[in-house]
């Protein structure tokens, strides 16, 4: 009998639960814009390296002293690692990767990779010692131009949790140095700070 | 009778937890509330729910070492908290994007009736207007 009073309501929930099982198993699969902002989880994102980047690129190139030596002309600088100093697993040369591409881009430095040192060298060998390649076309040994400034930092964070709450700061410290000099031309930070609450279902 | 509140309750929570889900999609996007004339050429309101709640203000621009850089003020005009997000595009003499999907969405909170200054450089030499989106998160 009440079985019966309650069949219609029993039928109701049994479609709403299905829907929602169906919703949960069920896959999708979307291209997203690589510029959104992404807080799928409270690691380290896109969006914080996005916010790094920008920060110090707009930052360095608006320093008044930088200003005034790339208005004349484009210094060479080199990027050194960035060091992770974190606990977490942050690729950080594609940090610095993002930030030389985006001020090589500017028009107002230009840069050596020191990553490339030995398969440069190997080539200009090649060219030059092998015997297989022209002469008048071969890259000539000791003409490459010496870096001015070289760019370095960190990356740290302060990570703290509750039960209910996880509350990470991470802290970008980005420097140029002037190499003959030792002198630091420039240097900013860039801080964020995200929380994660978990929310009233557990979820 | 428990029976069936139960049940009441549990299509309930089914239901509403379906109408949350379908409100927190993003995508809304407002650019502020023209304050004058030279400001208006530069902002469109594609949401006049957000434009009702966050204002753009103060465009302040100026060339630094042959770059444009920009500051606006983004208002929050609502007591209580609002998470939006904005993003510069620039744009050169002929109205080509500059660099184009290089600048990302910048999360930002604003408290109540909190203004925070926004700044924005352009990416080269070659760019003479820019366009600041700022949407609801």
């Amino acid at each position: 009998m009440l079985m019966k009073r309650n069949s219609p309501i029993v039928g109701l929930a049994l479609v709403a639960a299905s829907l929602l099982i169906l919703q949960a198993c069920s896959n999708k699969v979307a291209y997203q814009e690589a510029t959104e902002v992404e807080t799928t989880t409270i690691d380290f994102g896109s969006t914080d390296l996005q916010q790094i980047a920008a920060k110090m690129v707009d930052s360095v190139l608006t320093f008044p002293p930088i200003v005034r030596v790339t208005d004349e002309r484009r210094p060479v600088m080199f990027v050194d690692k960035i060091k992770n100093k974190t606990t977490e697993h942050i690729d950080t040369e594609s940090i610095t990767d993002t930030i030389s591409n985006r001020i090589l881009r500017s028009g107002k430095f230009r840069f050596v990779d020191m990553t490339k040192v030995k398969e440069v060298s190997d080539q200009l060998n090649f060219q030059n010692e092998s015997g297989m390649v022209n002469r008048n076309t071969a890259a000539q040994v000791g003409r490459q131009i010496g870096a001015e400034f070289m760019m370095y930092g960190n990356l740290s964070s302060i990570v703290k949790k509750t039960k209910d709450v996880k509350d990470v700061y991470y802290k970008f410290t980005l420097k140029v140095m002037h190499l003959e000099s030792g002198i630091i031309e420039w240097s900013d930070e860039k801080e964020i700070r995200k929380t994660r609450e978990k929310s009233m279902f557990g979820m | 009778m428990k029976v069936r509140d139960c049940f009441k309750r549990l299509v309930g929570v089914s239901v509403l937890a379906g109408l949350l889900g379908a409100c927190s999609t993003s995508g809304i996007e407002a650019i502020g509330t023209p304050d004058d004339d030279k400001v208006k050429k530069h902002l469109l309101i594609h949401n006049d729910a957000l434009a009702k709640k966050i204002t753009i203000s103060d465009m302040r621009s100026r060339e630094v070492g042959g770059l444009l850089e920009v500051s606006l003020t983004l208002r929050n005009l609502t007591s209580s908290d609002k998470a939006v997000a904005y993003r510069f595009s620039w744009f050169d003499a002929d109205e080509f994007e500059v660099e184009a999907g290089s600048d990302g969405w910048t999360p930002v909170n604003l408290h109540g009736a909190q203004s925070t200054a926004v700044h924005g450089v352009a990416p080269n030499g070659t760019v003479k207007n820019y366009r600041l989106n700022v949407k609801g998160q």
